[in-house]
């Protein structure tokens, strides 16, 4: 059983703006060490992505949403997805337009 | 009639205490059950054992006709189960209202503001629960098993913190529940409103339970009013 719009946007929602709040710390320790704010290495980004992927759990748990979630048929890998996937989504984002400020 | 869920020969061990040793739980479409038992004797641990939430050690869990010997809650749900946990079940992040709708839209379930207003909680729709008292809580959260329609209700301590109105309209919705056909099974403390409710007893104690019957029967059980009841509730009863 798939789950419906209404959850799929709500927890992108949060997947994106954990990202937001994450990437933008990130960023500027990277400014602040003279670094490349946008770009991250491919193994950097999967460190960012995981480390969404756990903020998320930790704000789904925070939130005591693991019953409402099973009892909406939703599986602990299909919410691993909806953090991780605005994640990407925004680091590829940033590296296309790192690539084409470049 | 058929148990629509069965957890059999139940047992569970935390920490190399076993709080369960051969417990049973049964859900009965049409019927309201109540678990009864002094605190830690097990009645939650059986209940999420039943809802798939935790495994048990041993015993086996049927529903709907099928059996598991390990099953998450999540399977169970897809199937026509839904679980109250004994913490609030709405989210803090979103509206009640949009809560209610990702379930009716899971499910096609129910009109949410129909299933609101069945519960006096039509004006809260658009709050958010911490927004609201613990007895509205509970509200919205039988106005989600109302938008659900499910075919079993395992709910655990479902009376806790609300008013002696508030617990008449829970036992009123409980009730209505079972009049449609949904196996209804609850935990709790609250003795006069579970009895006045239930139509079938249970006791867990020891690690087992003991199934008692209706409340009548059941409090007519010498070890049940020793044990459990205690002598002032039972000079109230008779």
């Amino acid at each position: 059983m798939r789950p419906n719009p209404l959850v799929v946007q709500a927890y992108l929602l949060r997947g994106a703006l954990l990202w937001l709040v994450a990437r933008a710390a990130i960023a500027g320790a990277l400014v602040l060490a003279g670094g490349d704010a946008l770009t991250l290495s491919t193994t950097a980004l999967v460190e960012v992505v995981l480390l969404i992927v756990a903020l998320g759990w930790i704000e789904t748990r925070r939130r005591r949403e693991s019953a409402l979630l099973a009892n909406l048929v939703v599986s602990p890998i299909l919410l691993s997805v909806f953090f991780a996937g605005p994640a990407l989504l925004g680091e590829f984002v940033l590296r296309f337009a790192a690539a084409v400020l470049a | 009639m058929n148990p629509i869920l069965t957890a059999e020969c139940v047992g569970k061990t935390f920490a190399g205490r076993r709080v369960l040793s051969s417990a049973s739980l049964r859900a009965v479409p049409g019927e309201l059950r109540v678990l009864l038992g002094r605190n830690g004797v097990g009645k939650s641990t059986l209940l999420k054992i039943g809802a798939g939430c935790i495994a048990p050690d041993s015993g086996s869990i049927h529903f709907a006709g099928r059996a598991y010997l390990s099953v998450r809650l999540r399977d169970l749900a897809a199937r026509g189960l839904f679980y109250l946990p004994d913490h609030d079940l709405l989210s803090t992040a979103f509206t009640v209202r949009r809560q209610l709708e990702m379930i009716r839209r899971q499910f096609d379930g129910r009109d949410s503001v129909e299933a609101a207003a069945l519960m006096g909680i039509a004006s809260h729709l658009d709050k958010r629960p911490f927004e609201l008292s613990g007895g509205e809580r509970r509200r919205a959260e039988l106005a989600a098993v109302f938008v659900r329609r499910p075919l079993c209700l395992l709910a655990d301590e479902p009376y806790r913190g609300v008013s002696p109105k508030d617990a008449e309209d829970l036992t009123k919705a409980f009730s209505s529940l079972a009049a449609d056909g949904v196996g209804v099974v609850i935990t709790g403390h609250e003795v006069p409103t579970l009895l006045d409710a239930a139509d079938h007893v249970s006791w867990c104690t020891s690690g087992t339970t003991y199934e008692l019957g209706p409340p009548k029967i059941a409090i007519r059980n010498e070890s049940f009013r020793r044990e459990y009841l205690g002598s002032w509730f039972y000079s109230r009863a008779i």
